[in-house]
């Protein structure tokens, strides 16, 4: 007999499991390393530097963060943000009203909230 | 028994392969990261193309670093910086200051000169005059006591002893208009030497690129619109390949009086806000150039502004007042001009 047919022929069913359940994990690990991929949905805040909330843009939230010059409010409705109160001199952040790209900045308070990932088609940084 | 254990080593090495070979399926692939800090009073936004989070974050960390470092030497607001040095000793005698601030004055000298002093690194005794906070302008009889305090030719550089003066009491260098471009500049230096082989540096809007993103393309630039509502209201896109850019406008610090705009881009010669021109973005090699130059061109209006950017070999978009464009030749390819979201009439 070939070496081929008698070893098929003393494979247990034990050695199918295995063959399987490797098959498998190899498989899923591509899957795993795909995954973490930037969505265009999300919503990051962050307060000096730190990511405090990381927002889906299709669930309505409202939250504050805390910076240096007090609460900043921000709402997340209908898949768009906005900063909805901010303890700055100019407003500048509440003045921007709804977005659903791009970013608010609040410097004063040290609040960046930012809309998506990577630009895909978007632009990569804003001059002006 | 030995044909068995065979069997069992042929099968534990075709598995043992088909895991091997999923793992190695996603190669080491290049991907963007990104950080921002506030740093040089303003919000600095690191982008960088890597393999990995840990060589990303390390050369980060040192461009940062590197940022802020030379934050500390230039601060207007800090008594501690060299700048404030060089402002306490004005009129008594010249500071020692490092390499980097001679390098960074010496440029502002540089364009100063090419640009006829439209960009002057000394126009803070007269625009310390506004607030533009409390709505402050101040009065005529005022502006015209300052000016004589506000000339680059008084700001006296010894590269071979190290030192900075300026020669009249009351004077002050201010290196907001340029220490950001610089910035940037040093970051990217500091970002190739880690090992990056692409990257993008925006110092809030002061902004150097080099390298390609994965996948071969171009880093892109939104230009913003002056009258939009915010930073994602742009008016164009450019492609930056090796390049930087950098905008100046009448809208960043203003206030409104008496319908007219009050804009923080005081003319040295005059003392007033510069008249004519909503925004200009200048494009080319160097952030410490594209930063000042934008300020030279903005005050010196639509024609002699072109033509400055052109003499240092840098490009310029300009929108004036009444929102025409009008750009160097060498743009006229390169940048995207986006439908205005917005009417252009207010002021």
């Amino acid at each position: 007999m070939s070496l081929a047919r008698e070893t098929f022929k003393e494979i247990t069913i034990y050695d199918w499991v295995l063959l399987v359940v490797l098959v498998l994990v190899s498989i899923s690990g591509s899957f795993l390393v795909r995954g973490i991929a930037s969505t265009g949905d999300t919503v990051r805040i962050e307060v000096g530097g730190k990511l405090i909330y990381r927002l889906s843009l299709s669930e309505e939230r409202t939250v504050e963060v805390r910076g240096p010059a007090g609460i900043t409010r921000v709402e997340v409705k209908g898949g768009r943000v906005r900063v909805a109160d901010s303890p700055c001199p100019n407003k500048l952040c509440v003045r921007q009203g709804w977005t659903e790209r791009g970013a608010i900045i609040c410097l004063p308070n040290r609040v960046v909230v930012t809309i998506g990932g990577d630009a895909e088609g978007g632009v990569d940084a804003v001059s002006g | 028994m030995k044909e068995r254990g065979l069997k069992r080593l042929l099968i534990v090495l075709l598995a043992v392969t088909l895991t091997l070979s999923s793992l190695s399926c996603s190669p080491k692939k290049e991907r963007m990261f990104k950080r921002s800090e506030f740093l040089l009073d303003t919000i600095v936004t690191i982008t960088v193309v890597a393999g990995s989070e840990k060589e990303a974050g390390d050369a980060m960390d040192k461009a940062f670093e590197e940022i802020r470092r030379l934050g500390g030497l230039l601060d207007f607001f800090s008594p501690e910086s060299e700048i404030s040095a060089i402002n306490r000793n004005a009129g008594i005698t010249p500071v020692a200051v490092s390499p980097e601030t001679l390098d960074l004055l010496e440029r502002a000298s540089e364009v100063s000169a090419g640009s006829n002093g439209a960009f002057d690194i000394t126009v803070g005794a007269v625009v310390s005059l506004y607030d533009f906070h409390r709505k402050v302008r101040p009065p005529d009889s005022l502006i015209r006591e300052r000016l004589p305090l506000v000339n680059f030719r008084d700001l006296i550089l010894d590269r071979s002893l190290g030192t900075a003066f300026l020669r009249r009491k009351g004077m002050t260098v201010d290196a907001g208009g340029i220490a950001k471009g610089y910035a940037a500049d040093r970051a990217v230096e500091v970002l190739k030497s880690a090992g990056i082989s692409a990257a993008l540096v925006a110092v809030a809007g002061d902004i150097r690129a080099y390298g390609s993103k994965p996948g071969g393309k171009p880093w892109l630039v939104g230009i913003r619109d002056p009258r939009g509502s915010g930073l994602d209201d742009i008016i164009a896109t450019i492609p930056l390949r090796d390049m930087a850019v950098s905008t100046s406008g009448d809208y960043e610090r203003f206030f409104i009086e008496d319908g007219k705009r009050i804009h923080h881009l005081i003319d040295p010669k005059t003392g007033h806000p510069a008249g004519g021109v909503m925004s200009v973005t200048v494009v080319g090699p160097l952030a410490v150039y594209t930063d000042s130059l934008a300020t030279a061109v903005f005050i010196s209006g639509i024609e002699k502004g072109l033509k400055t950017a052109e003499a240092f070999g840098y490009d310029a978009l300009m929108i004036d007042a009444s929102g025409g464009i009008h750009m160097t030749d060498a743009l006229k390819g390169r940048i995207a001009m986006l439908p205005r979201a917005k009417e252009n009439g207010r002021r």
